[in-house]
């Protein structure tokens, strides 16, 4: 289990925690419990997690990720 | 007079879906007090005169930014209106989030499924039907692009109707 702030690209997923106070607004983008996600891409300059999840590509905030527990698959 | 309001996430297509059906009636109007616009244009529908209004996209009904407050007042005050809640076809689960949030509030809803063609290329088959009976509103395919289905949805407007999520809950565990 590591936190989405700590995945690499290319990594692969399973969503297994979201803090309360933040989940009203990563659920609404898509990203859920249990989700498998990969992540798509990182992006410089401290910007955003792009992560996929069911067919769509959605850019979580650092501070967001930072957030967000996964249990990496692979 | 009936209103329409077009919901969905940004850049699901609701803007194409709103010409399509004001066609060259489309006005643009400047909502007070924000920067963000909403557009508004009218439709003859059966003969009647309807309102349609182009909300800014949203996420969920917990603004997040200007777009979004605008979004949600616009919602909030069109007590009456219908909701056509259009979705990327492509992206349906996260669209449906929107959809029981709207449902939740006792409104009248339609689902457009737009760009029903992008998703068949991308191998996306989607049992419109069932999910219709599922939630108990009526779900029509669209491509607004080119103009599929924007009939059907005019003309299923007066199906729109309310759906309590309990039993949508009830029926998806079945």
């Amino acid at each position: 289990m590591k936190k989405l702030s700590e995945m690499n690209v290319g990594e692969k997923g399973i969503v297994k925690h979201i803090s309360p106070s933040i989940r009203p607004v990563v659920s609404a983008m898509g990203l859920r419990l249990n989700e498998t996600i990969s992540i798509a891409s990182i992006q410089p300059m401290g910007g955003p997690f792009v992560v996929s999840a069911k067919n769509a590509n959605i850019s979580i905030a650092r501070a967001h990720a930072k957030n967000i527990d996964v249990e990496v698959i692979c | 007079m009936l209103k329409i309001l077009l919901m969905g996430h940004p850049n699901v297509g609701k803007s194409v879906v709103f010409n399509r059906l004001t066609g060259a009636n489309a006005t643009e109007s400047n909502y007070p007090g924000t920067t963000v616009d909403y557009e508004k244009g009218y439709v003859f529908i059966e003969g009647h005169e309807t309102e349609v209004l182009d909300v800014p996209g949203t996420f969920s009904l917990y603004p997040k930014d200007k777009a979004e407050e605008v979004a949600l007042k616009i919602f909030t005050q069109e007590k009456d209106a219908v909701i056509i809640c259009v979705l990327d076809a492509t992206k349906i689960e996260r669209g449906l989030y929107l959809v029981l949030e709207v449902l939740e509030r006792s409104r009248s809803v339609i689902i457009a499924l737009n760009m029903w063609d992008v998703a068949k290329d991308k191998g996306i088959s989607i049992d419109h039907d069932h999910l219709s009976s599922l939630l108990g509103v009526p779900v029509v395919p669209t491509v607004a692009v080119s103009g599929a289905g924007m009939k059907e949805l005019i003309f299923s407007i007066h199906e729109a109707c309310t759906s309590d999520v309990k039993s949508i809950v009830e029926r998806a565990m079945v």
